[in-house]
């Protein structure tokens, strides 16, 4: 195995960067197959292996393991974060989840519904805007060496993962826009009879916690291996 | 005398079984562990390793480890307590499904035989 020289290594980023990948995820581990493949070789095989990796990396190809890396990736965030919600409802975690609702209740009783929206919707949904810069950040800081090395490609490189999950993290914010604000444009809001309202509430805030919540341990468990 | 539609099929089987004897593994590693297990007649493509990768990792099978290797990432894949558990179940589906093709081939061979 041999140590290939700066104008290789160029050769190389060169010749990924004309397949137009944005994800790091993919650009990390092409970047790597293709490295671990030309290190075996000797200098004056370079170029010729070098043109055989690309007519199997074809342009086509590399975007067909992009697009079904997105799906893989959609699918594994969602099968986390619900397989946390699940065990929210199943014991021991299920007494954390019935004092949860039970403070809601209180709450939502005690106070006036000023003081709910700000303490129920507003902290939660602060807290998800807060986490979400976090991650950007966390996520750029993660991928800045892959960034640096295909980044003048005119494309923006980014984690697959990231975007993904802030995409989940932004869903709250959809539904309050959705079930609040848009009734309250039409003027359907005061179709709800005053006492549904509360249980309204902690049903809502119930939601957004929950979603919080498992989002941030979905995080942890994640950003041991992906870019987050 | 390999062909590619055959081995596709068994794919995720050959990549649960060598995370299970060599803990972590790279992809560029599994292409070139299954071409020094069969001296060159089985060569997994990229094409499809990678995707099949992916699809364990998200179907929960497998877990990822990034490494700074050289000034680059490596993305080493190993076996969660699930796929640890699918890998009997995948070779045991492998084994009858060769028992079964072999039944067809040679019919004239004792069917209780076993490979």
């Amino acid at each position: 195995m041999r140590k290939l020289s700066t104008s290789e290594l160029q050769a190389v980023q060169k010749s990924i960067i004309k397949k137009e990948i944005y994800a790091v995820e993919l650009l990390g581990e092409i970047y790597d197959h293709y490295l671990s493949h030309l290190e075996n070789l000797p200098e004056e095989k370079f170029d010729k292996e070098l043109e055989a990796l690309d007519q199997k990396w074809t342009y086509a190809y590399c975007h067909k393991i992009q697009s079904e890396l997105n799906k893989n990736i959609q699918k594994s965030i969602r099968s986390t974060q619900w397989s946390i919600i699940k065990s929210y409802f199943s014991w021991p975690k299920m007494a954390f989840t019935l004092a949860l609702v039970g403070i809601l209740t209180l709450l939502v009783n005690m106070l006036t519904w000023k003081m709910q929206v700000i303490l129920l919707f507003l902290l939660p949904l602060v807290y998800l805007v807060g986490f979400m810069f976090y991650i950007t950040y966390r996520s750029r800081k993660k991928t800045k060496a892959i960034r640096t090395l295909f980044g003048n490609s005119g494309i923006r490189v980014r984690s697959v993962f990231s975007n993904h999950f802030i995409s989940y993290l932004t869903l709250p914010l959809h539904f309050y826009n959705l079930f609040l604000n848009l009734p309250r444009v039409f003027g359907l809001d005061k179709l709800v009879p005053d006492y549904l309202v509360n249980y309204l509430s902690v049903t809502c805030c119930f939601i957004v916690v929950i979603h919080s919540l498992s989002s941030y341990e979905a995080w942890k468990m994640k950003s041991k291996s992906a870019f987050v | 005398m390999s062909n590619n539609n055959l081995i596709k099929g068994s794919l995720q089987t050959i990549i649960l079984k060598l995370l299970e004897e060599n803990d972590k593994m790279y992809g560029y590693e599994i292409t070139q562990k299954v071409k020094e297990l069969t001296a060159g007649e089985i060569k997994i493509t990229e094409g499809a390793l990678y995707p099949a990768l992916h699809k364990l990792e998200a179907e929960g099978l497998l877990t990822t480890e990034i490494q700074q290797v050289d000034n680059r990432v490596r993305k080493y894949y190993s076996l969660t307590k699930s796929g640890k558990k699918e890998v009997s179940s995948k070779l045991a589906e492998l084994q009858a499904f060769v028992e079964n093709m072999q039944r067809i081939i040679n019919p004239g061979l004792n069917p209780d035989l076993k490979f």
